[in-house]
């Protein structure tokens, strides 16, 4: 541990600090001076006076005759500053000594930083290209709009670019380094991308393989279940990432399971994104600024998971003017509302989504005792605040639930009133059952640019997810009634504080560090039983699982290195520690990605990353279910570890048109899954010992062509791959097909804008069946000498797991959008139909027997059964304002 | 099966039986159909019980096939004890004359025309016996959150160091009832509480999530080789004395069971329990037969019976 963090303030220091802020101590110092306006020799020697630092200069830098200072008080270099801000000089520290020197403009180094936002909204552009032309160099907005690129002196010509946007010019004649905002307009509908004299930097630049940025704007035209657009959905339609199973947002990447995907709302970890077991995602796109998902070559910023990263960024507000949404779906109504709190300081966004059958179910009269109700809702909330030009504060709240619940017993019941004989009261009894499970998820971040080379966020958050059963119980005993409250709930509960920071280097390098902690709180399942008679007696009991700690800690170092024009190479080290009961894992894990540009507009890339993994769902079916439990490592069962390496070769066509080649290969330790003849729900024995820890190998080739604008966008991708795992206890040590190992998948999104004012669109998805375990044959199984009775029946053997495969999926689903201006602003009556021609995908296999009326003779078969098998409409109305 | 996955699950199907519909596939089976399927119980000093079919494939309606023309030789302390041919018109036949001892390593081959397709193996074990009893009576708040009296066991057992061992614990009330045609016997084997955590690890992980009985089955990986007060409490109501009941008994049983009987017995109630659920894959039935499937095993019963008011 001790050796651990010492390597890690190593990296730190030695890094970012050395490099640094050793250099920057005399002109940081801070002085008070009482002159504040004359010539330059009059300010430098009254300013050398007051710092007690010698200020030394030549007569060849320019000495403006009068300046003014506009404040008392700042650092030495902020004065030199203001007395040279017509001038090209440059610092230099010797001893106690600052030696001012004249540079040319057009050979000196400045950093142009700032933010690029949109001209309309001011909500950062995340990931949005900058490039000089002149120089060839270029970069990228990090997660919170921010830049800093490294440029000679003199003019400049800027090109800025996003997708969605027009590309922009920006002239500066730069003197020193400068502080801009750049503001991008967004594209009217079917305007072509411009093409500029020189390609600008995009994906094909970028030096990491495996990533998908999908555009808010397609994910929102995808059609979708019930009206409802969802993120994760539109991820599954992309090459490398299986469903699972068909309508459910299982992710299943390259062959991992669903507990290997690091999904983050604003730096967070959310550990259950499912409404409705999966049917729904939690994230509202209402809400969402950028999504990407890396599914290799990750970054060193990034661990904790095997698979891949689901990076969701949410808007900060509209900066300019207040305004919002109203949606209303067959399921659920949303809306949204953001804008400004104080004007180019502090805004607000605010969003809420909720399925309302409940609702209009108790709105009905009924005289039912008993009934039934199930809701899920969303609520995020975001505040952001611009402390100064270079500080920035944000508060995060997302919090969101499903919740069943059924009445029953509903009775009136007459008692006296405590110590008298005669008083009676007539009270109504209604038991209800209510069972949920929901995420609540908080971060604070305070961004701070220390200087055009440093860029700072500091993180604190919150993440919680709970599973959770209350039934309350009314009962008459002796003379009295008593009510019981039985309790039972589990989950996963963190607290994270993180510092991540940028460092923009003068040769163009942008280093990431970053430093965390996070304190797992794990709930495996606690009952508690509060009872309450009516003569005011209370009792509370709890029992069950004892609640699991786990304290995690990580720290990165990465650097984005352009080597040469055409070879750049983002490459770093990912370290992390877990401590659990008496014994503390740690992993070292390089991350390496490499870009060559073969022509300006076709780049190969070359990725590896090491992964480890200290948590884990267990899981107990083939969909995911709110009771599954998330479990750390412990003393006996090591951490899941991969690696992961990858090819890529990359075409762009034209600026918003890609065409993707990638091949992968991929192999998992120490897996986690349970043994042959355990099971989630025997709990007769010890968990851990059911357990079993084993191999996993995956590889394949990915193919995409996406076309992320235009009249015509969408994607169409392939996947051929083969998961396969072994274990020492599963499938007598045999390697068997991994659970969404499917071999060929194949997606295809169109979407064509048929006027400014309406679009349609078509998904249409065909690949591979799914491996099933299915079993092949049975025997007699008696009951057992010492058996409760009537258990005789037979017994079921499966030969080999997952030996069998599903019939092959497809489906397809289309809609159409149809915008008008109207009074109240705009309006969008969302229409589409879900599996067009009714293909009846296999959702799960059974056996059943079959009866003949006429003979009595009895057969049996293998039945699929299909979820959605007829096509299902779907219609929407949404008002923007 | 579960009382909170019995809560999920409705919204599961109903989320999505609204739309689904079932059709019959065609699909090709492995076809391994055919092999032995041996089950012997044998218990010291008594008679023992063999029954011996095998397996069909998934898609035929009957449970088994009988098997013809075997025969069975037993293997006692690893010398041929007997050989026995088996009548495969009876789904159980029982040899009489068949005995063994506690402590007795038993093996059986089966012979199908003559051609060895089968063996097992087994251990008789000795019973463990239960030393004491103890019984006493509360009022107190029940895990159902009610007020209730309570009705307290203890029952005291010397538990063997030397070999892991596997137990199933029943209790079992007879009510013997006088009616105008005779009398009647009623017996029930009482839902054992979940109240001695060292026994039935009730404080590990989502043990509270589902309530499967596991009909009072428990290893000694908590109490190996100690003397332990098996703690059990019950809500009196289950001992209610129907008005019309004129004798009652409790029969107290520790089974000690192989280790192969455990596991097959955990795993088939997990099946029953899943049954149906086809969210779930197929619960594997652990075997001890090589080559075949069944369970071939030794346990013994100690038992105490006394009267209860």
């Amino acid at each position: 541990m001790t050796n651990l963090l010492k390597i890690i303030f190593l990296f730190f220091f030695l890094a970012l600090a050395g490099h640094q802020a050793a250099s920057q101590q005399l002109l940081d110092r801070i002085v008070e001076v009482s002159k504040t306006s004359g010539s330059a020799e009059q300010l430098l020697l009254h300013l050398e006076e007051q710092s007690e630092v010698v200020l030394s200069y030549s007569n060849q830098v320019c000495l403006p005759n009068r300046i003014i200072f506009n404040k008392q008080k700042g650092s030495i270099k902020f004065f030199l500053d203001q007395i040279f801000e017509t001038c090209q000089v440059e610092y230099i520290e010797r001893n106690n000594k600052i030696v001012i020197i004249p540079v040319k403009s057009g050979n000196r180094e400045f950093h142009i930083n700032g933010y690029i936002i949109d001209h309309d909204t001011g909500e950062p552009l995340i990931g949005a290209n900058l490039f000089d032309f002149h120089a060839n160099k270029g970069t990228s907005t990090n997660n919170f709009g921010y830049f800093s690129l490294p440029l000679n002196g003199g003019q400049i010509t800027l090109g800025s670019s996003y997708i969605g946007y027009n590309t922009s010019l920006t002239q500066l004649n730069v003197k020193r380094d400068t502080l801009i905002t750049i503001r991008l307009k967004p594209m009217p509908a079917l305007q072509e991308i411009s093409v500029l004299g020189k390609p600008i930097m995009s994906d094909i630049q970028r030096s990491g393989s495996g990533i998908i940025d999908i555009p808010v704007a397609q994910i929102k035209n995808i059609p979708s279940f019930m009206g409802e657009p969802d993120i994760i959905k539109a991820m599954q339609l992309f090459p490398g990432i299986q469903s699972g199973n068909e309508g459910f947002s299982g992710l299943y990447v390259r062959g991992g399971s669903s507990d290997q995907n690091l999904i983050l709302l604003d730096d967070v970890p959310v550990y259950n994104m499912e409404h409705l077991l999966g049917l729904f995602t939690i994230f509202n796109p209402d809400v969402v600024n950028k999504v990407s998902l890396i599914k290799g070559g990750f970054p060193a910023q990034y661990g904790g998971r095997l698979s891949s990263v689901v990076d969701i960024r949410t808007y900060d507000g509209n900066q300019q003017q207040l305004n919002g949404s109203v949606g209303i779906g067959i399921l659920s109504s949303k809306f949204s509302l953001n804008g400004p709190l104080w004007k180019g300081r502090t805004t607000f966004s605010i969003s809420g989504r909720r399925t309302y059958y409940d609702l209009i179910q108790k709105a009905i009269p009924n005289d039912r005792l008993t009934s039934g109700s199930y809701f899920f809702y969303d609520l995020n909330a975001k505040l952001t605040h611009t402390l100064t030009r270079k500080d920035r504060l944000y508060v995060s709240i997302y919090n969101g639930s499903d919740d069943v619940s059924s009445k029953y017993n509903f009775k009136d019941i007459t008692q006296s009133i405590i110590n008298t004989d005669y008083d009676l009261t007539t009270s109504q009894l209604n038991d209800e059952v209510v069972t949920g499970w929901g995420n609540t998820v908080v971060s604070g971040r305070w961004n701070h640019i220390v200087n055009e080379k440093i860029f700072t966020n500091l993180t604190t958050s919150f993440s919680d997810y709970r599973f959770y059963n209350q039934q309350q119980q009314s009962n008459y005993q002796n003379n009295d009634w008593s009510t019981i409250n039985l309790e039972y709930f589990s989950g996963i509960r963190d607290f994270t504080a993180k510092v991540d920071i940028d460092y923009y280097s003068s040769q163009g390098n942008t280093l990431k560090a970053g430093v965390g902690f996070t304190r797992h709180q794990f709930y495996p399942g606690i009952n508690v039983v509060k009872t309450e008679l009516s003569s005011n007696e209370k009792r509370d009991t709890t029992y069950g699982g004892q609640i699991i700690m786990g304290n995690e800690l990580h720290a990165y170092l990465q650097d984005d290195i352009t080597l040469t024009p055409t070879l750049k190479v983002n490459t770093g080290i990912h370290m992390s520690m877990f401590q659990t009961g008496k014994r503390t894992y740690h992993s070292i894990e390089p991350r390496l990605n490499a870009r060559l540009l073969l022509t300006p507009t076709v780049s190969l890339k070359a990725s590896y990353s090491a992964m480890t993994q200290y948590i884990h769902l267990l899981s107990s079916a083939m969909v995911s279910l709110p009771t599954d439990l998330w479990m750390p490592v412990t003393e006996q069962i090591e951490p899941m570890k991969a690696w992961q390496t990858s090819m890529s070769a990359e075409w762009q066509i034209r600026p918003e048109f890609n065409l993707t080649a990638e091949v992968y290969y991929k192999e998992t330790n120490n897996l986690i899954d349970y043994k042959d003849n355990q099971n989630y729900f025997d709990t007769s024995s010890d968990w851990i010992s059911k357990l079993t820890s084993g191999f996993g190998r995956s590889y394949g080739l990915e193919l995409l062509l996406h076309r992320k604008m235009g009249d015509w966008s969408g994607w169409v991708g392939y996947t051929l791959s083969k998961s396969v795992n072994r274990f020492d206890d599963i499938n007598q040590g045999n390697p068997f097909r991994a659970n969404n190992d499917r071999r060929h998948d194949a997606a295809l999104f169109l979407s064509y804008l048929l006027s400014p004012n309406a679009d349609i669109s078509m998904t249409w998805a065909i690949g591979s069946g799914k491996p099933v375990t299915l079993a092949d044959e049975k025997y007699f199984a008696p009951s057992l000498p010492t058996a409760s009775p009537n258990t005789s029946g037979y017994a079921e053997h499966y030969s080999e797991r997952n030996s069998y495969t599903m019939p092959i999926y497809h489906r397809m689903d289309i809609g159409a959008n149809f915008r008008k201006k109207i009074k109240l602003g705009e309006r969008t009556i969302s229409v589409g139909i879900m599996n067009v021609y009714g293909r009846q995908n296999a959702f799960f296999l059974f056996y059943a027997d079959n009866i003949n009326k006429n003979t009595g003779e009895v057969t049996r078969s293998l039945k699929q059964f299909s979820l959605f098998p007829i096509p299902l409409p779907y219609v929407r109305y949404t008002l923007k304002f | 099966m579960t009382n909170i996955t019995h809560r999920i699950l409705p919204i599961l199907m109903g989320a999505i039986l609204w739309g689904g519909c079932e059709k019959e596939i065609d699909f090709d089976l492995k076809s391994s159909a055919g092999k032995p399927v041996v089950y012997a119980f044998m218990q010291p000093d008594s008679a023992v019980t063999i029954s011996v079919t095998k397996s069909v494939s998934t898609l035929t309606p009957s449970n088994f096939a009988p098997i013809d023309n075997a025969t069975i030789h037993f293997y006692k302390n690893g010398t041929l004890h007997r050989v026995l041919s088996y009548n495969g018109a009876q789904q159980w036949n029982n040899y009489p004359t068949l005995r063994f001892a506690g402590g007795d390593t038993v093996a059986i081959t089966l012979f199908e025309n003559e051609k060895e397709i089968a063996v097992a193996g087994t251990y008789i074990p000795h019973p463990v016996q239960i030393e004491k009893i103890d019984t006493f009576s509360e009022t107190r708040i029940g895990d159902d959150g009610f007020w209730a009296a309570h009705i307290n066991l203890g029952l005291t057992i010397d538990e063997p160091a030397e070999t892991n061992d596997y137990y199933q614990l029943q209790i079992i009330q007879t009510t013997k009832t006088q009616t105008s045609s005779g009398t009647t016997v009623q017996t029930d084997t009482l839902t054992l509480p979940q109240t001695d955590n060292q026994i039935f690890n009730t404080n590990q992980t989502s043990v509270s999530l589902t309530d499967i009985d596991f009909e009072g089955l428990f290893t000694d990986a908590n109490i190996n080789g100690k003397q332990h007060r098996i703690r059990l409490s019950f809500n009196a109501t289950q001992f209610r004395k129907p008005t019309t009941a004129h004798s009652r008994q409790l029969d107290i049983r520790l089974y000690r069971l192989s280790e192969a009987y455990y596991n097959y017995y955990k795993a088939q109630i997990i099946a029953t329990a899943l049954n149906g659920l086809s969210i779930f894959d197929p619960v594997e039935i652990p075997t001890n037969v090589s080559n075949g499937y069944g369970l071939v095993t030794g346990y013994a019963t100690s038992s105490i019976i006394f009267d209860i008011q």
